[in-house]
């Protein structure tokens, strides 16, 4: 494949995972009410699913940039998605069985830091 | 950006950028009506498997993706400042949401944190990027911006669920059609900015802002509702364009890791945003102190880019 057309095909992909991060960012907002009703939750603690997820991305966001230096960028996109997928579906295992706990959100946040190494 | 800045070439990086900006305000369009259509149908818990198509990306990264980049300006990783800085975040924000003594270690440990910033030879954070105020006093402006829309995003589905009696699909509606002028005018900021200039339209978005803040604190109604969320995310998308283009130009002729700082601002302003606007909504039960608060700080907008000049070695 030419390099040009691999070249637009890689941002396309990048816009793809900025995409994704940024859906993901918001995804959850409009689920609030339900959440906090399922899980018998007050507002400040329905909270900590945006806040969780902010304070990882922030976190991660400096230290995959810093790591981009270090390991190959390709290498450093697939950890952050492993995490995601990962994160999603222990989040859907354990939320759907209503077997959870608010903490376990924390973790389907730790790959989004991947994420914005785009953003 | 990072990915950006080191895989694709100089003249495709503006292509890129602009993909990238335009898919962010179209994220906030679809992230909510994709949850809103999703729980009409099912339990929120699914909304965890929308993120499985992620898999998509792996497999277009393993095909088009060159496995090693340029690792030679490698200078070391600075394990213990990135330590601290995590737990000066975390202790900041649990320092609002949970107790005022986290805020406390918070601030001792910024000391130190400057302390080992100054001392290690490859810091985490060049903390002679922090003594540039014109740099600080725009970044501020991101956090700030990212505080109120997040907030907003906290507060106004739960407003409309638990005061209308909305659906998650017509919240999720009532966000895709805000967002969909929010994506617009991103487009047409972008191509107000050689005319007007980059703090001219913070001002305009600031004032948006403050309108639709003005709005929800003031009225009641699904529409009236409706009408300020949209003016909320068109104000964050034009202040969000023209201080992308703004920060940069604050750095003169340094910019590069830094811009992470900015990026760092932004996301420590979207976990602030819900945490302080819950805490007031638990606190007084009602919605109006926490939009009146938000109010407050775009109104620091204005004096923070009073008189901003801008270095001129760019």
């Amino acid at each position: 494949m030419k390099t040009k057309t691999k070249s637009t095909v890689l941002v396309l992909t990048l816009a793809f995972l900025s995409l994704l991060a940024a859906i993901n960012a918001v995804l959850f907002n409009i689920a609030f009410p339900n959440i906090s009703r399922d899980l018998h939750l007050a507002s400040s603690q329905v909270s900590w699913i945006a806040i969780g997820y902010s304070m990882v991305v922030a976190i991660g966001s400096i230290i995959y940039g810093k790591l981009a230096d270090a390991i190959s960028l390709r290498k450093l996109f697939l950890i952050g998605i492993g995490l995601f997928i990962l994160g999603s579906l222990l989040g859907h295992y354990h939320f759907g069985a209503h077997a959870a706990s608010q903490r376990r959100l924390g973790f389907y946040h730790l790959g989004d830091g991947g994420c914005p190494l785009n953003d | 950006m990072v990915a950006v800045r080191l895989m694709i070439e100089p003249q495709r990086r503006p292509l890129a950028f602009s993909f990238i900006s335009v898919e962010i305000a179209l994220a906030i369009a679809l992230g909510p009506l994709i949850a809103g259509a999703l729980i009409s149908r099912f339990s929120w818990p699914v909304l965890f498997l929308v993120m499985l198509v992620s898999i998509l990306a792996a497999w277009l990264l393993l095909s088009f993706m060159p496995p090693v980049n340029d690792l030679s300006g490698y200078k070391g990783f600075d394990y213990l400042g990135a330590t601290m800085l995590f737990f000066f975040i975390v202790m900041l924000l649990l320092g609002v949401n949970l107790s005022y003594y986290y805020l406390l270690g918070a601030g001792g440990l910024l000391v130190v944190l400057a302390w080992w910033f100054n001392k290690t030879p490859a810091p985490f954070i060049e903390v002679k990027l922090l003594k540039n105020l014109v740099f600080v006093r725009a970044i501020t402006v991101g956090l700030i911006i990212n505080v109120v829309l997040l907030g907003g995003l906290f507060l106004l589905p739960l407003l409309l669920a638990n005061s209308y009696q909305l659906s998650s699909l017509k919240v999720g509606l009532i966000f895709f059609g805000a967002s969909i002028f929010s994506s617009l005018a991103s487009l047409f900021v972008g191509r107000l900015l050689p005319n007007y200039g980059n703090l001219t339209l913070i001002y305009v978005g600031a004032t948006l802002m403050a309108l639709s803040l003005l709005l929800l604190y003031f009225f009641t109604g699904v529409a009236i509702i409706g009408l300020a969320t949209g003016l909320l995310f068109i104000s964050y998308s034009t202040i969000q364009v023209a201080l992308n283009s703004l920060v940069p130009l604050t750095l003169g002729n340094k910019v590069g890791l830094d811009l992470e700082v900015y990026n760092l601002a932004n996301f420590i302003g979207m976990a602030l945003g819900p945490e302080i606007s819950s805490k007031i909504l638990d606190a007084t039960h009602s919605y109006e102190p926490a939009f009146l608060f938000s109010l407050s700080l775009v109104g620091l907008i204005f004096p923070l880019l009073f008189r901003l000049t801008i270095p001129k070695n760019q």
